[in-house]
């Protein structure tokens, strides 16, 4: 552990010994639900009035109860923290520009691999705050600096004095004990004074269904009113004013700066005649505060698939929650389910895996009720005539999860990286560009779909490898060279022929007739759509590499997409691929999925052997190009060469399986003469020992 | 001549698929699962006896194994071998039916490797003896009187 980390736990031992201790807090010990009729306070402990102006705090009002602490460091919030075990690699936070044409995986999570740490990529914990907010509960990266603030205001035991959340930001600034430093962020906001933090916002999951309003919330983190969501997302008043209207070298102690402070105007009728407001929540947090940040929609050629041609998740329709099986304490540390799960308080979460659910797990089941399969009633499956080794080799989820494969794998939507859940239109075309389900082998080596993408960004190459350069300042720095307004892909590769450019190709009176255009022109103008785009790629990524390396002082910078590094060319408006060995920016970057599960009747392999072992098996000959905003993807690559099968062996297995019907002919025909000699062995036996009786 | 032939033939066809069996199957004695092209091999190995051992089966039946005349070692190394090899063979063809559930599949596993590994043995009996009636039935002939 590092030594600033266990500084941090020191310090952090000490707050809780000054505060409440877990033993001290008040709880119900009941299965009923508590009513929380309940005073709100803002971030400097003040309570909310129904004349008040400051959001309220959740860290000040529910900490007040519970172990705010403990469970700032649950699966949830602990993101930030480097240390914290990290387990099976799950979606990155891909941060996506369109403009820019960038998709780039990210994750301060240091044992998931082949990710970009935010700071390497030079973003602050703000600019991610800011980018995927929406998409947090709070907590970690959301509170940045005031992290340390909270903890030295602990430590002295006073509440920090001033009039906002800007004032508390500010009044800490520069006065922050080294020791209650984290290791992140390497590069430091200065905006936190304005927008405060985001802190862990409870009500998120903890809202009854339909009392949280998720878009209010990703509105204000939009409008950088950090401090102000989780009071604007209860509707607990109306917020007035944006932080983003704030300029990032305005004194936070100007007047000017203070009209600019978003203001909350609360509705009285909310507060009781004691002042306290009903916080309508369940300690179980509904499915439905899940789906707003996992969801996923799949997209086929034919654009968005309709949410109604797929079903749901088997367990959630035998009347599940996802909280059934992804439960948690009061640390929060929510149960992830995947097979060899090590969970940090040291229980048992074998049984909460499909396979230690369904099978039991894998030792000691006899011994302990809790390691038997069968648990919340799940029944046994048989798997009748499917050979052991597909366990061995295989994850349930191979068969059982995800989209049903087909010959290609489908794009696929995700609400962490779309924002599914937002009013939109959306195509399916947006970045970042995901493709699921791609059959490869997990960390335990047992193959198992997941879900996969190519990083695509603006960096430099040094050394033969690339690093990537901060997004923001990428935006700014291209701006005028590339010129784009919304999508880079549609406004540069895919741009319209103009009136005289499809005159000069099919002639002035064929031009005009776009919907009458036979088979030929539309080819014709196809091509020259693709031509113009490729070129107008050439100019405009020419002269942005010429703008990032004069912006960041890099002898030289490239475009980074679908596995192809792009560098400037030895003329002038060209760009040329750049073969370089970096798996880790030009590789795919995947992680394993689960849901939606379906049902034995649904699963891969349910009519036979030949499903899988043949020439057309999805698992294997399902194919996967690398996608992305550039103008080059990927040739098709099979599932089976991702997986390390060797296709020579794979066609013996496939005609091996074409004949086992036959071959169980034969095999009882064996047995047949085998057992008939037997027979015959027995009788000689039987009549010689009744030979010598007699 | 002709029979001494087929004796040697089978027995050594035998032989060589036991052998087979046995080393793409060793693995699994220190926890190794079969997979890949070892699966493939055990499997292949796995079909010609299929096909073979009836053949040995009936044609050392067909020579007199079972007769008093026999020697003991003769007529034990046979039936243990065609016990042990129906065994296995059973074992992996109930697998293939769409019939035991993955526990059952597992314990079959087991038994298959038991009596798989139970056939090395013998095999090697059934081989000895054969080889042994044959020199004594030699030397019987070849000594006057």
């Amino acid at each position: 552990m590092p030594v600033i980390w266990m500084i941090y736990a020191a310090t952090l031992t000490a707050v809780l010994a000054a505060d409440l201790k877990a033993e001290d807090r008040y709880r119900s010990d009941s299965d009923a639900r508590y009513l929380h009729h309940i005073n709100l306070y803002d971030v400097n402990n003040r309570k909310i009035q129904p004349d008040s102006t400051t959001p309220y705090s959740p860290m000040n009002t529910c900490g007040r109860c519970h172990d705010y602490d403990s469970i700032a460091h649950g699966w949830h919030f602990n993101a930030f923290e480097p240390d914290s075990v990290a387990g099976r690699a799950g979606e990155p936070w891909i941060w996506t520009d369109p403009k820019t044409g960038t998709q780039l995986p990210l994750s301060y999570r240091s044992d998931w691999k082949k990710l970009y740490r935010p700071s390497e990529a030079g973003i602050s914990s703000w600019e991610m705050t800011l980018q995927f907010g929406g998409r947090i509960p709070g907590g970690n990266m959301g509170i940045g600096q005031a992290r340390q603030q909270a903890t030295k205001r602990k430590v002295t035991g006073q509440p920090v004095a001033g009039k906002t959340a800007v004032a508390t930001a500010q009044s800490d600034a520069g006065v922050v004990d080294a020791a209650a430093v984290e290791p992140e962020p390497a590069v430091v906001s200065p905006r936190w004074p304005f927008t405060g933090k985001l802190e862990i916002d409870c009500m998120v999951c903890h809202a009854v269904s339909g009392d949280y309003d998720f878009g209010e919330r990703r509105l204000h983190i939009s409008q950088e009113n950090f401090a102000w969501a989780p009071t604007a997302a209860l509707r607990l008043g109306v917020i007035q004013g944006r932080a983003s209207s704030i300029k990032d070298d305005a004194d936070p102690d100007d007047d000017a700066t203070q009209k600019k402070i978003p203001q909350v105007t609360y509705d009285a009728s909310r507060f009781g005649a004691d002042g306290s407001v009903f916080m309508d929540l369940v300690r179980k947090p509904s499915s439905n505060a899940c789906y707003q940040c996992h969801s996923n929609r799949t997209v086929t050629a034919d654009g968005i698939e309709p949410r109604w041609v797929h079903d749901q998740d088997v367990h959630l329709r035998a009347g599940m929650d996802c909280v059934d099986c992804h439960r948690n304490g009061i640390d929060h540390h929510i149960v992830r389910g995947f097979p060899g799960e090590d969970h940090p308080s040291g229980a048992a979460v074998e049984t909460l895996s499909c396979r230690g659910c369904h099978l039991g797990a894998e030792q000691g089941q006899e011994d302990s009720i809790t390691l038997r399969p069968g648990r919340l009633g799940s029944p046994k499956p048989l798997h009748v005539g499917l050979p052991p080794l597909h366990f061995e080799k295989m994850s349930c989820t191979a068969c059982h999860g995800g989209p049903i494969p087909k010959a290609e794998a489908a794009g696929i939507m995700t609400s962490l990286a779309h924002g599914l859940g937002e009013k939109g239109h959306r195509t399916g075309e947006e970045l970042p560009r995901l493709t699921a389900p791609v059959y490869l082998p997990g960390d335990d080596g047992k193959v198992g779909p997941h879900r996969a993408m190519w990083p695509a960004f603006w960096g430099e190459l040094k050394d033969g490898k690339v690093t990537p350069l901060a997004p923001e300042r990428v935006y700014d720095a291209t701006r005028r060279a590339l010129r784009v307004r919304k999508d880079f892909r549609d406004e540069v590769l895919n741009a319209k022929l103009s009136s005289s450019e499809l005159k000069e190709l099919l002639g002035e009176q064929r031009a005009k007739l776009d919907d009458e255009w036979s088979a030929e022109e539309q080819s014709q103008v196809d091509i020259a759509t693709s031509e113009k785009g490729r070129q107008q790629f050439n100019q405009k990524v020419y002269a942005a590499l010429t703008a990032i390396e004069d912006e960041f002082n890099v002898d030289q910078a490239v475009y980074v997409s679908s596995g192809f590094v792009y560098g400037k060319g030895s003329d002038e408006d060209t760009v040329s691929k750049i073969e370089v060995d970096d798996s880790k920016a030009t590789g795919v970057i995947a992680w394993p999925m689960a849901h939606q599960v379906r049902p034995a009747g649904w699963s891969l392999g349910a009519t036979g052997c030949i499903e899988c072992h043949s020439d057309d098996g999805k698992i294997f000959s399902s194919t996967v190009s690398a996608i992305g905003p550039g103008p080059d993807q990927g040739q098709p690559v099979t599932m089976a060469s991702l997986q390390g099968v060797d296709p020579d062996q794979r066609l013996q297995w496939n005609e091996m399986f074409q004949g086992r019907k036959s071959f169980k002919f034969l095999i009882a025909g064996s047995i047949f003469i085998l057992l008939v000699t037997l027979f015959v062995g027995i009788g000689a036996l039987a009549a010689r020992l009744g030979g010598k009786a007699g | 001549m002709m029979k001494m032939f087929v004796d040697r033939l089978l027995l050594l066809s035998l032989m060589l698929v036991v052998l087979a069996l046995l080393a793409t199957s060793a693995a699994t004695l220190w926890g190794e699962a079969l997979g890949g092209s070892t699966l493939m091999l055990h499997m292949t190995a796995g079909g010609a006896l299929v096909v073979g051992m009836p053949l040995v089966a009936l044609w050392f039946l067909r020579r007199g194994v079972i007769r008093q005349a026999a020697n003991a070692m003769l007529r034990c190394g046979y039936w243990l071998t065609i016990l042990t090899a129906t065994a296995t063979i059973i074992t992996v063809f109930l697998c293939m039916l769409p019939l035991p559930s993955t526990d059952q599949m597992n314990e079959l596993m087991e038994l298959h490797g038991y009596a798989g590994f139970a056939m090395v043995p013998a095999v090697a009996l059934f081989s000895l003896a054969v080889v042994r009636s044959r020199r004594m039935k030699l030397t019987r002939s070849a000594t006057p009187g």
